[in-house]
């Protein structure tokens, strides 16, 4: 049983990718909207896209969660590496919730703004505002994740580690890369801001491609298939003729 | 027990066995050393990209940067990454100044983290912000987060020196001492592109 919970947590990370990017693509999130847009221009794109956004959102809300196996099978690793005092799997739980949030949230606010896209486009704006910002600045939980993991990857003393040691520096660079988003309040146009080069489309770039790789490397990590012993739902109810 | 470091010498040296290239630090370190230069490729080209399309702008903001403190910082990282170069070296051969060289390069990081705060403030006093022109967005930036490396850097280099004053040393550190030295002198080469792009190029 074991082995097929690792898959299933493991291939979430695939499930991921593919929910919560296609959530983005059909509320024609992509490329993202300007944060240089007027309130007009907002609330036009919240009145012309409403049931695409809205459908996204739902895809997107169940994207945030499919994180939380991925990461607890991370946790896991972690435990193995820790022993029996474990902070770095409680940072790496705590990181993956605050994760969860960070995706959640900023769709909550989204769903909100496309409930009622006929409102004043100031407010449509302001909720624009709410939900783009978090999106794209939550860099925080993921940095912390790659961080507490590339540590324990490059901590693993056993002589069958679980993940390659190459892993680890990966996962330091996945942490860098999620730093340009970090100063998108400033800018309004440029690789800066919300739909910049380096804030948006490095950072999803980095982030998509880190929880492809991660869910390949856990999948590597399975362990054996192991005899199974037989229970009374093995018995036999017809015989071969 | 000791381990002798030198091992493509001795693994030349061994009857019939092919000579090894060593690569130093470990595979796994080199993973990063070429995301970062990917990511700073990307930085480079959104620079390049943006020059071109607002010249006469990128060219008056540029006359206000002190090209000679660019300069100092560059001759300072270049001496850090021979002091770095020399300390390995000690460091293979148990020199007794090996420490020192560690300690020289150390001396440089902290120089140029000076020389940068110094040139930042000028420019600010000068009026010179990062809102004020998509020049100075890039210059703060970009600087700023090599300046980041740079401190991380400087931390690796503590390491180093602690790694230099143990009297033994093991395979395991000496793995370590050469990631930090690998890192460090990708930190100089990142700044030997910086500096031009931002402070010369016309």
């Amino acid at each position: 049983m074991a082995r097929k919970v690792q898959i299933v947590c493991a291939s979430m990370g695939f499930a991921f990718v593919v929910v919560l990017f296609g959530g983005i693509i059909v509320a024609d999130m992509l490329p993202p909207f300007s944060p240089s847009a007027g309130a007009e221009e907002v609330a036009a794109w919240y009145q012309e896209n409403t049931n695409g956004i809205r459908f996204g959102m739902v895809l997107m809300m169940f994207g945030a969660l499919m994180t939380a196996p991925w990461g607890a099978l991370l946790a896991a690793h972690i435990k193995k590496v820790e022993g029996e005092f474990t902070p770095l799997t409680y940072t790496f739980l705590a990181a993956t919730a605050a994760g969860c949030v960070a995706i959640f949230m900023p769709v909550m606010i989204f769903s909100a703004a496309a409930f009622r896209p006929e409102r004043s486009a100031e407010i449509t704006q302001t909720l624009n505002d709410m939900a783009w910002i978090p999106f794209i600045m939550n860099g925080p939980p993921a940095i912390t994740q790659a961080i507490v993991l590339g540590a324990a990857i490059l901590m693993d003393k056993r002589a069958r580690p679980a993940f390659p040691r190459w892993a680890g520096y990966y996962n330091f660079w996945v942490g860098f890369g999620f730093l340009p988003a970090c100063i998108l309040l400033y800018f309004k146009s440029g690789p800066f801001a919300w739909d910049g080069v380096l804030s948006f489309w490095l950072a999803a770039t980095v982030f998509g491609t880190w929880f492809i790789t991660m869910s390949i490397l856990m999948l590597r990590a399975l362990p054996d298939r192991e005899e199974r012993t037989l229970t009374d739902d093995d018995e036999l109810i017809l015989a071969a003729q | 027990m000791t381990v002798q470091l030198d091992a493509p010498a001795e693994r030349a040296s061994s009857p019939g066995g092919p000579r090894q290239r060593h690569l130093p630090g470990e595979e796994g370190l080199w993973v990063f050393i070429m995301g970062d230069l990917l990511m700073f490729g990307v930085f480079f080209g959104v620079l390049v990209v943006s020059r071109a399309k607002d010249v006469a702008v990128f060219a008056e903001a540029q006359a206000h940067l002190h090209v000679e403190l660019g300069l100092l910082n560059t001759v300072l990282l270049l001496t850090g990454s021979w002091f770095v170069a020399r300390g390995m070296q000690a460091l293979k051969a148990r020199s007794p100044r090996r420490t020192r060289w560690f300690v020289a390069a150390l001396a440089t990081a902290v120089a140029f983290a000076s020389v940068k705060v110094l040139e930042y403030s000028l420019l600010i006093s000068d009026g010179q912000t990062p809102a004020d022109n998509d020049f100075f967005m890039y210059y703060f930036v970009f600087t700023g987060i090599h300046l980041a490396h740079l401190v991380i850097g400087a931390v690796f280099l503590t390491v180093l020196v602690t790694i230099a004053r143990r009297p033994q040393l093991t395979v395991g550190r000496f793995r370590l001492a050469e990631c930090g030295a690998v890192y460090w002198h990708m930190v100089d080469m990142l700044w030997l592109v910086l500096f031009p792009l931002l402070y010369v190029v016309r």
